[in-house]
């Protein structure tokens, strides 16, 4: 998952002023020998709980079920980011955690409450569109497949042929010595 | 093999939709009902008119 410690300050900031935040959790996108691939809703429960521990999560974690009902419905993919306006509308999806840009999102959010509070007689509503660039450590990415086990490390390995951000870790030694 | 929760990282991509295809921005939430770590139901629904909804979607790995 993205980034706890961001997301947490957007969570206290966000919470008191209109909005629900939840962490969902879905299946393990590295398998390893510590956090194996799910075959049960407890062993889902009891690795929800150690991602609360780990993670020191405070936002509520939601569970999804063993077939990734949800999961899917939303688009698979393993860090994505939803905001659901009060009408049940997605309002912003994201393939990844970028949390500049949620606060820009939870911004506009709170903007568009005060306009309905204020009865702005009109509002356009738009649709934009745009790429955005997030900054990762790769030491972080190779610390959670480490984390997960040496069988998750061989995975990436025999997917990609290299190990996890190799170039930017490569980069990142040169700069150091 | 578990198609969804697979062993192995590599088959990840397996019957995954477009991203921007599915949950459309402007179009309604897909609706769900999960648990949360205290056993209790949650549903999309219990927040229609009163709050916005951030979701992150993720896994210890």
């Amino acid at each position: 998952m993205g980034e706890v410690p961001p997301l947490t300050k957007l969570y206290e900031r966000y919470q008191p002023r209109g909005f629900e935040f939840f962490i969902v959790y879905v299946r393990e996108a590295h398998p390893g020998e510590n956090f194996p691939h799910h075959v049960s809703f407890e062993q889902k429960i009891a690795q929800a709980r150690k991602l609360q521990e780990l993670e020191r999560v405070k936002i509520p974690i939601l569970l999804d079920d063993l077939e990734g009902t949800a999961h899917r419905a939303y688009g698979l993919l393993p860090n994505m980011v939803y905001l659901i306006d009060r009408d049940g509308l997605v309002v912003y999806k994201s393939d990844w955690t970028d949390a500049h840009e949620i606060q820009g999102m939870c911004e506009s959010l709170v903007r568009l409450d005060d306009m309905n509070a204020r009865r702005v007689p009109i509002i356009r509503k738009g649709i934009s569109e745009r790429l955005h660039w997030i900054p990762m450590d790769p030491r972080d990415r190779e610390r959670i497949y480490r984390r997960s086990g040496e069988k998750a490390i061989r995975d990436y390995l025999n997917a990609k042929g290299h190990l996890p951000y190799a170039t930017d870790v490569e980069k990142l030694n040169r700069r150091q010595t | 093999m578990d198609p969804y929760n697979y062993g192995g990282y590599g088959q990840c991509d397996v019957g995954a939709p477009d991203f921007f295809s599915v949950a459309k921005i402007g179009t309604e939430a897909p609706a769900f009902i999960m648990t949360a770590l205290d056993g209790k139901k949650v549903s999309l629904t219990d927040f229609r008119t009163k709050k916005h909804v951030f979701l992150e979607f993720g896994s210890i790995t």
